[in-house]
């Protein structure tokens, strides 16, 4: 078994390339909260579109995104329990800066067609534990009709109190046709078989043909069950750094 | 778009964008956006009103009109009906043996609540948009593009027809389809498929799955035949 530090960082600084455009969204939904705060408005739906051009900018610097964009917490945005402002790239061509497409979904909670983002993962963990998520790779029909890593961060302010107030999660979706290539290298410079593995021990990548799940895995909850102690900890270990990838995600060898 | 409404992205009277502004969204020609438009008109998801408070709407009502769909019904043959269950066959089986190497622990939890969703459904609409979202669901849970378009277009074709309640007619009763589809029986067989996955049985998920279809292909032959009969 080779040192695995340098390909586990290899890993981390491929994802963090994409937290930085991100936390970028946030700043901005933080900014314009403030703005209606002090000037005493509410935060309604069209002051949130207002924010439009910040999400084009930062997907302009993400061109491996399928789309980014700002999912509210409840009540955040005036008079809403669901809502987001989240831009596509259009699903031919390259898109423009004004070739973006605002995504269209359920939010009407009494259809069973509703797009619960309040149940997913990708917004409930980041909630939870106050650190940027790596959701994926999977197929996003709703959104992207792609095969996708969801990479999100969690947006707080200070609230009346001094408290830290819980606003939304802002993210991107990360073509994994974009990472693999980059993963398969750093996973190559490893001298013995290698996977790299989510939390739920489901292949990410390998160096050498594998299977869609790592048998042998230790630690890894089995999807459904809950997180073991162990993933708990380093949760809390990487909560209020700067951003990381956050979903656990190890490179182990099975030689 | 069809897909779109489908999923339930558009609302039942939801106006659609004027002509140049939702092709520049969608990112195709004017165009391609009337010919794709053109098909969705035919096959009645969307509805042009002229005037001063004309444009293009989408219909999508909660409960599908029967006669609609038992005209879509009386279109088919049974050999293309026997075909496209074919295509359900491959794609579901495979969905279902995939889905359980692959997989996320997120994805058996929306499996079961769209499981707990089909069995208090009250309505025909909203067990027939549990159904599909399942196995759309199952789909996306193997990991794999192509067989979620599949099973997405899939279910665009099949799934109203399915839950199509039978003629009152004496031929129906001899063809066995006398009972509108049990959608408790349906949700079980789907709890079924979703504990497989869980458990990470791909080889029982596919014979699950397989023989959901297979029941499926009989009760929709039967009803094809009844008409024919009637």
């Amino acid at each position: 078994m080779g040192d695995l530090h340098a390909p586990a960082s290899g890993v981390r600084a491929a994802l963090e390339g994409v937290f930085g455009p991100v936390a970028a969204i946030g700043d901005g939904f933080v900014a314009q909260r403030r703005n209606c705060v002090a000037s005493g408005t509410a935060l309604t739906p069209d002051r949130l579109a207002g924010m439009r051009e910040i999400v084009w900018q930062q997907l302009g610097l993400l061109p491996a995104a399928d789309g980014a964009g700002i999912v509210a917490a409840p009540g955040v945005i005036a008079g809403k329990d669901r809502h987001l402002e989240w831009w596509q790239r259009p699903a031919s061509g390259e898109g423009t800066a004004d070739g973006f497409a605002r995504i269209r979904l359920n939010l009407d909670p009494e259809s069973i067609d509703l797009y619960d983002y309040l149940e997913m993962d990708w917004f409930t963990i980041p909630q939870r534990e106050g650190r940027p998520y790596v959701y994926g790779p999977h197929i996003d029909f709703s959104c992207a009709d792609r095969y996708v890593v969801t990479m999100t961060v969690p947006v707080t302010d200070s609230g009346p109190d001094g408290e830290r107030e819980f606003l939304g999660i802002v993210g991107a979706d990360i073509r994994m046709s974009h990472f693999e290539p980059e993963l398969l290298a750093i996973l190559r410079t490893v001298p013995a078989p290698a996977v790299l593995v989510t939390a739920e021990r489901r292949v990410v990548a390998a160096n050498t043909r594998s299977g869609s799940r790592a048998p042998g895995c230790p630690a890894c909850p089995r999807p459904g069950t809950a997180t073991s102690p162990r993933s708990r900890r380093s949760a809390r270990t990487a909560a209020g750094s700067s951003p990381r990838p956050a979903k656990r995600r190890r490179t182990s060898s099975h030689a | 778009m069809s897909q779109a409404i489908q999923l339930g992205l558009f609302v039942d009277g939801e106006q659609l964008p004027p002509e140049a502004e939702f092709a520049a969204q969608l990112g195709v020609s004017a165009m391609t956006l009337r010919e794709a438009l053109a098909t969705l008109r035919q096959q009645g998801l969307v509805e042009t009103r002229r005037g001063r408070t004309g444009g293009t709407f989408v219909r999508r009502p909660a409960s599908p009109p029967v006669t609609v769909l038992r005209e879509r019904l009386r279109g088919m043959t049974t050999s293309s009906l026997r075909d496209l269950i074919d295509e359900q066959f491959a794609v579901s089986g495979a969905a279902a043996k995939l889905a359980a190497a692959r997989a996320s622990g997120a994805d058996v939890r929306r499996l079961h609540t769209l499981v707990r969703q089909l069995s208090v459904a009250p309505s025909l609409g909203s067990r027939i948009r549990a159904d599909s979202r399942f196995h759309i669901e199952v789909a996306q849970a193997s990991q794999s593009e192509r067989l979620t378009r599949l099973e997405v277009g899939l279910q665009t074709q099949l799934g109203e027809l399915l839950w199509l309640p039978p003629e009152p007619t004496v031929a129906t009763a001899a063809a066995g389809a006398t009972k509108l589809l049990d959608h408790l029986a349906v949700s079980a067989e789907h709890a079924a498929i979703a504990d497989a996955i869980a458990a990470e049985d791909g080889d029982r998920a596919r014979m699950l799955a397989e023989g959901h279809v297979e029941r499926n292909l009989r009760r929709l032959t039967a009803l094809r035949l009844a008409m024919a009969r009637a």
